[in-house]
């Protein structure tokens, strides 16, 4: 990587982009001047003429006025607001505006309401003009009033005093600070318009180095020069990511500072005044900014992709929509939940809206951090794979027409899967479990673990494999083993389970799990082996051990064997395969064991050992499970799981068992002296 | 300084077979001197320049630019090439003086060495009077010659040149033709590709004759004369893509006006 390169391809693509008028107006134009100078200007007409029609005084015609003399007495009062006037043909004054409101009083009204009976006034209003609720308003006052004074003379009359009218008053106290209840005002726009700002400022730029260039040929002439394509994807995709956030961070000032101004101009701001949190603003653009990387990522993809500016232009309508989600979402307003977190836009939108009114927990924000950083990684892995494909050069290469896709899809050669790959698979396969599991947890225990094992972890695999034609043998390591390695797999996946029960006691002790977290694990387990206590753990032990280390040991650990040194590969891949199980108690134990199961395959290049340790761990974990539950019942073995037994002799003397098993399974494991089987670091990178 | 060797580029095509746009090409091209690949549209002429260029990375044989290796050292392939691709490729929005020293700099050139190279092109190519103004508000012709300066601002051993002359006038034409001269007489190892029989006649060293993806023929205008039993170089040239594939040339009624003529 030569910074000189990526800095002059850079400096070269701002001084293109500060001489692109069109540009520089979305950039700067929309937030420095068009939002000030409409929402200020809407604020300020809008003030004007709401004072306007609130101090306006309405003109009415009366009829039958003499029968309530009181209410006629209320309503000529100047704080009124009203005047009435006599006119002929009072409707057809009222829908030429001439008046803007009939009150017709009933015959006798004000005698009969004195004498307790009830009469009905009738106010007749034009609806189509915007005074009619002003006027409506006013003469519902005045008739409040009226109908007040008739109450005071209906009591009086009985020898009441007035005094029984006084009522119950309420008063409501907002503990919301202003600079909360800004932000909640903020959190429904604010979203929107940061990610919509954002793409739209990434847009333009990511054009211009994209397509633009490839319309021109002088991407080509870039191209024979000595920049690498990563120092050029490098160079261009800095710039459009600057684009974007300088873009969403004039926006996000602009927008707040006019947004307060507007709300503080309404004569009702929600109950107060309103104050701007900067270190809220800082925070929910803080959150934004891997999402506007996965927006400016997704407009240098379709920039890539196109062959013309206006096929380009096309393409990201639809792209342009995304950021609406975070629309809904503001409208929707979910609770924080797992699931959200880790959505694409919808868990950005979540957090700003908690970094705005001031509810953010840290733990939330970095796991929706986390998770766009991931989704961002992934989008800007694909556009550095367009741009590394030799046909961008071509200009009929159109991957995204049928004919295109046709030509993608029917290419016969097989190969290895790519990190951006498996992780994306890995990704889709978490979000499945987080929307799909929760809608089965009313499912016998057997049908749930084969859905979630083989419909949202195995099937996926399978499905991407197919598409992506995946080389099948090497992929999944999908070759047959020494018969010492299934030996090593058994000693191992028993070996395993001693050692990590004493650890989880040891962990506990250090970091206690709340008794919830035992019953949430063991209770749904319990209660599947009460019936068919053998077949549940058989199913169990052959499901996870053949479903999970289908995709974790397969694809997942071989891309990441490709690109990186073996224990690196193997402690993130471990690091996935434990951080998917959703359990933040149990990590560090799937932590251990997703290496031990990794080591496994890295050494006997097969998957099969692994799927028996694996299933032989779970299937023995589910089988003790069981026993516990045939001999003491559903709630002992719950309470035996919550509270771990004191390390005792038997304890040492089963780790020792354990620790033999795995050393003997290591030795086993060792490579062959036959170099056939090829057992070598250097062989397995494929 | 260009040494093509078995060079193939084939594309996989949707019913699983393949489409060979270029297939075993050989040729070489010395210093000094200015190789013409001729041949029809579709022939396979701009997939080999690309393939030299690095743009393209062939799908079998292999070729060394300059002394190295196109599949082995790419990047220093492309150090010591200068190449105009069939449009002029140039931004726009810079000027060509702007355009020549950002190609400059990413050569590797810096401080006075850039400035003076700049300088150097902007009046061999005789761009300095209109060096200050938008790309965009230049002629073809002017565009041409910004084109070529960025293409050699690094003084290049080897200048890859893709149908330089194509869509200009005669005027401008003959001054790219000074130029591409110019640079061979300077010890540069012209390769183009062009259309034009006369240009390759005028120009050229050496000449291969491109269809279908191979090269048919090799050698100086006189050579491929010899060979083809024929007087001159074009009905050299119609002879050797007839006898490559006879329906190309007489299923066109152009083409075989021009034959008679010729």
């Amino acid at each position: 990587m030569r910074f000189p390169i990526i800095r002059t391809v850079f400096f070269k693509e701002l001084r293109e982009l500060l001489r692109d008028r069109r540009s520089m107006l979305i950039m700067f134009g929309v937030p420095l001047v068009l939002y000030p100078v409409m929402l200020l200007g809407m604020g300020a007409l809008g003030e004007k003429k709401i004072n306007q029609l609130k101090s306006d005084k309405y003109t009415i015609v009366v009829q039958n006025a003499a029968d309530a003399p009181k209410l006629i007495e209320i309503i000529n009062q100047p704080e009124s607001g009203i005047s009435i006037v006599d006119k002929p043909d009072p409707e057809q004054q009222l829908l030429n505006e001439k008046i803007q409101a009939i009150l017709v009083v009933p015959e006798h009204a004000e005698q009969r309401a004195r004498a307790s009976e009830e009469v009905h006034f009738k106010i007749e209003v034009d609806r189509s003009r915007q005074s009619a609720s002003f006027v409506e308003g006013k003469v519902d006052r005045a008739i409040h009033e009226y109908e007040r004074w008739i109450i005071e003379q209906r009591l009086a009359t009985k020898g009441v005093p007035a005094d029984v009218l006084k009522g119950i008053k309420t008063d409501i106290t907002d503990l919301a600070t202003s600079d909360q209840r800004f932000g909640h005002l903020m959190s429904s726009i604010l979203p929107l318009f940061l990610l919509i700002t954002g793409m739209l400022g990434a847009f333009f730029p990511a054009l211009s180095v994209t397509t633009t260039e490839r319309e021109h040929g002088t991407l080509e002439t870039l191209l024979v020069t000595p920049a690498g394509r990563t120092e050029l994807l490098i160079a261009k995709g800095t710039l459009v990511l600057l684009c974007a956030l300088l873009t969403a961070g004039l926006n996000l000032l602009s927008m707040s500072m006019v947004m307060w101004r507007v709300f503080s101009m309404l004569p009702d701001n929600a109950g107060g005044t309103l104050t701007i949190s900067p270190s809220a603003l800082g925070l929910a653009y803080l959150a934004a900014v891997p999402t506007l990387i996965f927006f400016s990522a997704i407009v240098l993809v379709v920039g890539l992709l196109a062959r013309t500016y206006r096929e380009a232009s096309s393409m990201a309508t639809p792209v342009m929509l995304l950021p609406v989600i975070s629309m809904v979402v503001g409208l929707a307003e979910p609770k924080i939940s797992a699931a959200i977190l880790i959505t694409p836009i919808v868990n950005t939108t979540v957090i700003i809206r908690e970094a705005l009114t001031g509810r953010v927990s840290i733990e939330a924000f970095a796991a929706a951090f986390a998770a766009s950083c991931l989704y961002a990684g992934l989008l800007v892995s694909a556009a550095a794979r367009l741009f590394s494909n030799e046909q961008l050069v071509n200009s009929n290469w159109e991957p995204l027409s049928i004919r295109g896709l046709t030509k993608l899809g029917s290419s016969p050669r097989r190969r290895l899967p790519g990190i951006d790959e498996a992780v994306a698979l890995w990704a889709v396969t978490i979000l499945l479990s987080f929307y799909v599991t929760p809608s089965l947890s009313n499912w016998p225990l057997l049908p749930l673990v084969a859905v979630v094992e083989i419909g949202l972890i195995t099937l996926p695999t399978l499905l991407t494999a197919l598409l992506a034609k995946w080389q099948w043998r090497e992929t999944f390591s999908w070759r047959s083993a020494r018969p010492r390695d299934y030996l090593a797999a058994v000693l191992a996946g028993l070996g395993m389970i001693p050692i990590a029960s004493t650890l989880f006691v040891l962990q506990n002790k250090l970091w206690p799990a709340s008794a919830d977290y035992f019953r949430i694990n063991t209770e749904p387990l319990a209660k599947g082996v009460i019936y068919h206590p053998i077949i549940v753990t058989l199913a169990v032990g052959l499901l996870a051990g053949f479903c999970e280390e289908f995709l974790y040991r397969g694809p997942l650990q071989r891309a990441l064997l490709r690109k990186l040194p073996v224990w690196w590969a193997l402690v993130i891949g471990a690091t996935l395969f434990s951080a998917a199980h959703l359990d933040t108690h149990g990590f560090p134990l799937r932590l251990l064991l997703g290496l031990a199961l990794g080591f496994i395959v890295y050494r006997t290049r097969s998957i099969f050992p692994a799927m028996l340790a694996h299933g032989l761990y779970d299937a023995t974990q589910v089988a003790y499970l069981a026993y516990q539950v045939h001999s003491q019942g559903v709630d002992a073995a719950i309470q035996h799981a919550s509270t771990p037994e004191p390390l005792g002799l038997d304890t040492f003397v089963l780790i020792g068992i354990g620790i033999v098993f795995l050393l003997i399974a290591y030795y086993l494991l060792r490579p062959s002296s036959d170099s056939s089987q090829g057992l070598t670091p250097r062989s397995l990178l494929g | 300084m260009v040494e093509v060797r078995g060079l193939t580029k084939s594309y996989d095509e949707p019913n699983g077979g393949q489409l060979v746009a270029v297939g075993n090409a050989n040729l070489s091209c010395n210093a000094g001197e200015i190789y013409g690949l001729l041949g029809p549209n579709g022939a396979g002429k701009t997939t080999t320049l690309r393939c030299l260029a690095t743009v393209l990375k062939p799908t079998a044989g292999t070729a060394t630019v300059a002394g190295f290796d196109l599949l082995q050292h790419p990047e220093d392939v492309r150090r010591n090439i200068g190449f105009l691709s069939g449009t002029t490729g140039l931004y726009q929005r810079l000027t060509p003086r702007e355009t020549v020293r950002f190609f400059g700099e990413l050569y590797g050139l810096a401080g006075d060495q850039l400035e003076a190279r700049v300088e150097t092109v902007l009046q061999l190519f005789r761009i300095t009077e209109y060096a200050d103004r938008a790309n965009d508000r230049l002629s073809t012709g002017m565009k041409q010659r910004v084109g070529l300066a960025r293409a050699v601002v690094h003084d290049p051993p080897v200048v890859i040149l893709d149908e330089p002359t194509s869509g200009l006038d005669p005027i401008v034409t003959r001054d790219v033709e000074d130029a591409i001269t110019a640079l061979a007489r300077a010890g540069r190892c012209v390769l183009l590709s062009t259309h034009s029989l006369s240009q390759a006649e005028d120009l050229c060293a050496k000449i291969g004759v491109i269809a279908h993806g191979k090269v048919l023929a090799e050698g100086t205008p006189a050579e491929l004369c010899a060979s083809t039993q024929t007087p001159n170089l074009r009905k050299a040239f119609f002879n050797l893509i007839e006898m490559y594939d006879p329906l190309s040339v007489t299923a066109s009624p152009g083409l075989s006006e021009d034959r008679g003529r010729a």
